[in-house]
Parts: C-alpha cells; structure tokens; sequence
C-alpha cells in the first residue's frame, strides 16, 4: 500500500522535479539529465519582458474570467436550482455541462470563424479571449454551486425570508449569497486553476499582444529548453503560492464565521 | 384576528390531492389545530393562508381582509417551520431580528425587541449563539421568537414539533401553547399528531380527501365524533356494526347490546362506537349489561396501561386496563357507547368556540 503511494507521488512529482532540474541545467540535448550547473536562465526570464507581459495578461484574464463567472454563474445556477419543473432542471445541467464535452479545439475554431470575419473583427482581442476562458470554466462555477444549493435546503429558507416579509432581491442578498459563499469560493478557486492553466484556445484564439503565459511557455519551449523550465518552475511556484492563498483566505474566512459565534460552552 | 377559509379549493395540477371547498373560521386568540391523514389537505390549508399557494376558488380573510391575491411576503404571518429553517450563516438575535431589519426598524431597537423576544421564549442570553450550536427544543424557540416578534397578525404552526425528540415534544407543546396565550395571538397549528392537537387546541378541526370533517373543542371531538372516520382517526375506537333491533337494544355479532338509541328508527343501520377505556374488565360471574365472555389474544403492555385485544364469542374488542390481573369476561357500559352512521357523514360538523 505504501509502495503504491510512494510510485503514485514520484509519478505526480517527477515532471515537475525534472523541469527544476532542467532550469538549473546548463544543456539539455541529447541525455537523460542536463549537464552543467547555472543560474543563467532565471536572469534571463527576468531580463525577458515577454513573460512579464504574459504573466500580466493571465492575471488580468484570469480576475476578469473570474468576475464574470460570478456575475453570471450565480444568477444561472439559483434560476437552475429554483426552477420547478425538473425537464427544465435536466436540460439546464446538460446545457451547463456541454462546455466541458465537446473538444477546446473545436470551441477554438467555432471563435476564429465567428470572429475573424469583417462583420465581427475580434479575433485576438483581449475581451475575446476573456470569453473563450467564461465558456471554458463556467460549468464548473455552476456545477459547484448547484450541488451545494441542493444540500442546503435554500427552498424552505427562501421560504421562511418570504413568510418573514423579504422580497426576491431581499432574499438574494440575505439569504442566498450567505448561504453559498463558500461554494462561491471552492468554485472560483478552480476557475482560477483552469484559467491560468488554459493553452489550446488561448493558443489560437489570443493575438500576439495579448498571449497568456501558457501559449509564451510553448513558445519559450522552441528556444531554450533551461529558459522554458525556468520559466515554468516560477509559473508553477506563483500557481502554488496562488493556491496557498486562497486556501488559506477560504479558512479564514470559515473560522471567522465560525468564531463569530463566540459564548460557546 | 380572526382568520376566515372561504370556499377555498386548491388541487395541485395533475391530481385530485388539495383542498375542496374549504370553509373554516377562527376567532381572535384562537389556537386552532388542523389533523388528518396525510394527503389529507392539511399542508395545503397552510399553504393558502401563508400566501404560497393560490386559491383556485374562493376567498381567504384575515380580520375581514381579502388577503387571497397577496404575496405571502405582505400577508404579515408568523410561521415556523417543521424543519425550523432558522438562516445558518446568522446568530440566533440576527435571525429574531430579521423580520424587523426587513421592516426597517433601526438597529438598537431591532435588538431589543429581538432580546425581549428571545426572552419570551426562555432563551435570553442567546442572542450571539450560533444556530449550528443550538438543540433542537432550543432552535425551536427560536423559530417561534422569529414567527413572533415583528407581532404579525397570526401565528402559522407547521408540524414545529416533529422534528423533535419524543420527550421534548410533551414539554414543548406546553411552551408554545404557554407563548401563544401570552401573545394572544390567533394561530393554525397543522399537525399529524392528534395527541398534540387534543392537548394545545381550543379547536381541532379533521380534514380528510380535501373536505372539512369536523370543527370542534378537543374533549367533544374525542366523544362525538361525527362520524366512523373521524373517530378511527382520533383516538383508538371499537367501531362494530349493528342494527337497531328495539328502544335501548342494537343487534350486532357480539350479540344484542344495550344502549342509548334516541334518535334512530328501529332497523336503521348504524355503527357502534366505545373507546378501549370505557371496556370494564370484569368478574365473568359479575350481573352487568353488554357481558361479553371471552379471552385476551393480544396484550400491549404500554406502561401506564395495557391494550389487548379481547376475543368473544361473534367478534373482538379493543380494550384498555390499567389492572395487570388475567381477563376472562369484559362489559360495555350503555353510556360510553354512541351510535353513529354507517356511512361517512356527509354533513360537516362544526362547533362555534365557546369563550372559556
């Protein structure tokens, strides 16, 4: 059993070893470990303003990707659950999930034909690939919101906020957003992995001025290996630190609402 | 506030389950409790006067207001909940206080009232608890506090205490009863247990497929009921059939019994009904009316008392003893048997509250 955990974590592990490895390498070609010891690739990627540029555009896709999700993500999958009629509810979930289905390639084309025409010349805009990454993680926003919308019983407590003589938007803001804040949350933290890590429709969708770091790291792949490594490692370390951050916020932000109880005995 | 049903029908679509023609009406300070089976319609009375379903027919009037065509949210109704559905990201004085806050009363007054509220409910000094941290009895309290302090015009019970531990029940029943008097306000305490409702009500009303059966005061309920079904459904009942034979003398397979038979002709069909504690366990050699000798085929042992079934010669009884000592004949007093129609009544009964 231990044996099996220990390949299993070498195996997640490995890739990611190897690529620091590599990033220290002096030459990669032709062997199994780079040879030589530098630092070199790291000045590098900090003299590169192509990554800084890129890691900026993930950034600013990435927060803009989230606050749209969540602008229409929560309406989408309160109107979802609230629906009464369950062919309705069906249809909806399946709707929500056909994102995820069908190939980013194909969502990819679908954009450039859409959008490379004279009437809809967008094609490599900021905003386009803004979309591309909306209708990518979506589903998954909505998927964990209505999952703890079902646990939570909203229904009856809408129920009670109405009997108590709040009206809809009333019940929305008090009731409602309270209640799946951490759903919230959870579902926003893996729109954010999956935004940062997105390559294939950013690859074909963003222009060149607005490349995210992915699409630049396969770019830096035909140069320098050292440099992609390099440039990889710091891309994989902030994704770290990212989800360091958010986890820790998401605790805290539990165990404030838990300690605001307080007079416990 | 009074509180008047008028001609309300209400059938979910696709189904003949609802509420068909319902009239019914409760004075001011009333606590009127709804039974019945389930299916019965009970919900869905709750439901038209809340204000979440909507009546296909007839008018709902609360203090002579035609509330029918008002959303629940300006109907002005307290209620609780079965599952209490007190909001869980809030403390037990922001849930008391929500009602207020909607009302735009301002903060130190809204936490005042909500003090007092929890107060009123025995639950002062829980203001900042957290409702994860609460018992069952306790989060009830506070359901009621929250139904009670924006002092709404009547106070809606929906099956509250079923969530609750059998033991909390009992006390619980007593403390809400305790609370709606001192708040004097009218209240329609659905429920499926007619235990609770005998004990809390001043008027239990019995609805079955939709239709009203009977309204009246607990006590009246469980020795008149209006007909066969209502009295299966309150309480245990002996429900045997039988013919009127002569004045005092009604035919049935446990043979001919004596009782009061004014107001029915001679070979009218009718139903005996006793309940299992008017059946005496007696001495067989004992000169009685109704002895009936026989043998205990089952016996309930139900701590204060026993329940058996008793096997004589034609048919069986229902009976209740609180002695522990072997059965061998039974008696029927005259006076606890009431004949009633064979048929269910097709008449609704109902008995204006009496001011006690």
């Amino acid at each position: 059993m231990r044996l099996v955990t220990v390949l299993y974590l070498a195996y997640l592990v490995l890739p990611m070893a190897l690529l620091a490895v590599g990033s220290l390498g002096d030459s990669w070609t032709n062997s199994l470990l780079p040879q030589g010891m530098t630092s070199r690739w790291y000045t590098d990627w900090a003299e590169d303003p192509t990554f800084s540029r890129a890691f900026l555009v993930s950034l600013k896709v990435v927060c803009a990707t989230c606050l749209i999700d969540a602008v229409i993500g929560l309406p989408l999958a309160y109107a979802v659950h609230a629906s009464a009629h369950r062919g309705v509810q069906a249809v909806a979930r399946l709707a929500t999930l056909l994102p995820i289905a069908v190939p980013e390639l194909v969502l990819a084309f679908g954009f450039i034909l859409a959008f490379s025409s004279d009437r809809l010349p967008w094609l490599g805009g900021f905003w386009l690939l803004v979309a591309a990454h909306v209708v990518l993680t979506l589903p998954y926003l909505v998927l964990t919101l209505l999952s703890d919308m079902g646990t939570l019983d909203l229904g009856i407590l809408e129920r009670a906020g109405e009997s108590l003589g709040a009206g809809f938007g009333r019940r929305f803001v008090d009731i409602v957003l309270p209640s799946v804040r951490h759903a919230l949350m959870s579902g926003l933290i893996l729109v954010t992995a999956i935004s940062i890590g997105e390559f294939q429709v950013s690859n074909l969708v963003s222009g060149f001025l607005n490349r995210t770091y992915p699409v630049v790291l396969l770019q830096a792949f035909y140069g320098a290996t050292g440099l992609a490594c390099a440039a990889t490692v710091i891309l994989l370390a902030l994704a770290i630190l990212a989800a360091a951050a958010g986890a820790l916020t998401a605790r805290v932000a539990g165990g404030a609402a838990h300690g605001a109880g307080g007079g416990r005995a | 506030m009074s509180i008047r049903f008028e001609g309300v029908t209400h059938l979910y679509p696709g189904s003949d389950l609802g509420v068909r023609d319902l009239t019914l009406e409760l004075s001011s300070g009333e606590l009127m409790a709804v039974i019945g089976p389930s299916g019965s319609g009970k919900t869905t009375a709750l439901g038209l006067l809340a204000g979440f379903l909507k009546p296909q027919a007839g008018r709902v009037l609360i203090d002579g207001e035609d509330v029918t065509d008002q959303p629940a949210r300006d109907r002005n109704l307290g209620i609780v909940f079965q599952s209490h559905a007190l909001f869980p990201h809030m403390t037990c004085g922001a849930n008391v206080a929500y009602p207020l806050k909607v009302r735009g009363v301002s903060r130190g007054e809204r936490e005042t009232r909500a003090r007092e509220a929890l107060d009123a409910v025995g639950l002062g000094g829980y203001a900042d608890r957290r409702v994860a941290t609460l018992s069952g009895g306790q989060s009830q309290r506070v359901a009621l506090a929250r139904a009670l302090v924006f002092r709404p015009r009547a106070l809606l019970l929906d099956e509250p205490l079923s969530a609750l531990d059998a033991g909390l029940r009992v006390s619980m029943r007593e403390e809400i009863r305790r609370v709606q008097r001192d708040f004097g306000i009218t209240t329609l305490h659905v429920t499926h247990d007619q235990e609770e409702a005998l004990s809390m009500a001043d008027r239990v009303a019995v609805l079955r497929d939709g239709g009203l059966r009977q309204v009246a005061p607990p006590l009246e309920l469980y020795d008149h009921p209006v007909d066969r079904e209502v009295a299966a459904f309150v309480g245990e009942a002996n429900l045997i059939d039988g013919e009127v034979r002569a004045p005092g003398r009604v035919r049935t397979a446990l043979g001919i019994l004596a009782c009061e038979t004014s107001g029915w002709d001679i070979g009218a069909p009718v139903t005996l009904f006793f309940r299992p504690e008017a059946v005496r366990a007696v001495d067989p050699g004992e000169v009685v009316s109704n002895l009936l000798p026989g043998a205990v085929t089952r016996d309930r042992f139900m701590g204060s008392v026993r329940r058996y079934d008793f096997a004589a010669a034609g048919g069986s009884v229902l009976g209740e003893t609180r002695s522990r000592d072997g059965i061998a004949a039974v008696a029927l007093p005259p006076e606890c048997i009431r004949l009633l129609p064979r048929e269910a009544a097709s008449i609704i009964k109902t008995t204006e509250r009496t001011e006690s």
